[in-house]
């Protein structure tokens, strides 16, 4: 019989919170693409 | 949380993983020959557009990385150099790497199309399609040929790169390519001296994970022959660009003197049989000379267009 390691419930939050971290920049990222493609193709249009 | 609880909870990648799956080194390469297609096209491009263009080529480029480890999550598990990958070694979920690069995939062909034109997300589109579907599922496990073929799945950032800038594609009057499909051209017949320079090294690799590479199949000494043999069109395609006017001397010498030491490296490698123990360092030397050789010569087009304006 094989006795399964505890499950590492800090680690499990670690990760958590550090994808969480650069979803987050992730985000915010694009959204500032998106404004600036936005300005750009307005500029371009006038 | 009770035991119950844990006892459901899968441990999530780690964002580290995820990078990964974008085989980053190789999204390097394809960046790079975008961002050259681009500066080399007659038109510039708004350079926020630009910056937009190649974020879009990059992300591409990651989700064909990750669906790619995807489809070869079993493949790479048997090879030595890719058995620590996220999948292979189990520190990732596989439906985690296919929502990753469809979700990568899809958005990076939007946001090409709505920063600069649809023409170039569609080019986008068909080499993430190519790359998938014509290179990795049908291709790499039937024939020694893959990367014969295969290799015009690497050589479209440079299209995509000068359609972002022009949205135009057109190959050119009475049969003369014009300079984009030269620079694809040239990755086009780059690849197969480049891919069959690892594969002399990381044989037994390709074979235990039963890949039909040219020296699992044909063996070394036609791979060996088949090196040099390639390497003239390449030189072809590499040194076109300076006779046909569509770059000047630095750009010209450049490539001669760049193309002469690809094919002194080739001709060793051709010319040689490896014995027991032997450790590759001419085909290892000529793997990484490739890369660099790439690098260079589009870097030399780059400084070469940009001497002329300046």
């Amino acid at each position: 019989m094989t006795h399964e390691p505890p499950f590492d419930m800090t680690e499990y939050r670690r990760r958590q919170a550090a994808r969480a971290r650069v979803m987050g920049l992730g985000l915010v990222a694009l959204a500032a693409l998106i404004f600036f493609v936005t300005i750009a193709k307005m500029g371009l249009a006038q | 949380m009770g035991m119950s609880a844990n006892a459901a909870l899968v441990m999530p990648a780690d964002w580290r993983d995820f990078l990964a799956l974008t085989k980053p080194r190789v999204m390097s390469l394809a960046i790079f020959t975008a961002l050259c297609g681009m500066l080399v096209a007659p038109e510039p491009i708004h350079p926020t557009l630009g910056l937009a263009a190649i974020i879009a080529i990059a992300l591409g480029a990651g989700a064909c990385g990750a669906l790619n480890q995807w489809l070869e999550a079993d493949i790479d598990a048997k090879m030595r150099r890719t058995a620590s990958r996220p999948l292979p070694a189990g520190r990732m979920e596989r439906a985690s790497a296919l929502h990753f690069g469809v979700g990568l995939g899809v958005f990076s062909v939007l946001l090409l199309g709505v920063a600069t034109n649809w023409l170039a997300a569609a080019v986008l589109a068909a080499s993430i399609i190519y790359y998938l579907i014509i290179y990795t599922m049908w291709l790499k496990p039937r024939t020694p040929q893959n990367i014969v073929i295969g290799g015009a799945a690497g050589a479209f950032p440079p299209l995509i790169g000068w359609a972002a800038a022009m949205g135009d594609l057109s190959w050119g009057g009475d049969m003369v390519p014009t300079l984009p499909w030269l620079l694809f051209l040239l990755i086009f017949l780059w690849t197969p001296p480049h891919f069959w320079a690892l594969s002399l090294f990381v044989r037994t690799d390709y074979a235990n994970a039963g890949i039909p590479m040219l020296p699992v199949v044909a063996g070394e000494a036609v791979t060996r022959r088949h090196i040099l043999l390639y390497t003239v069109p390449m030189a072809a395609a590499a040194t076109l660009p300076w006779p046909m006017g569509y770059a000047g001397a630095l750009y010209g010498v450049t490539a001669c003197a760049m193309t002469l030491a690809f094919a002194v490296l080739a001709a060793h490698v051709a010319l040689r049989t490896s014995g027991k123990g032997d450790a590759m360092a001419p085909e290892k030397r000529l793997f990484a000379f490739s890369i660099a050789y790439l690098f260079i010569l589009f870097a030399a087009i780059v400084a070469d267009h940009w001497i002329v304006l300046v």
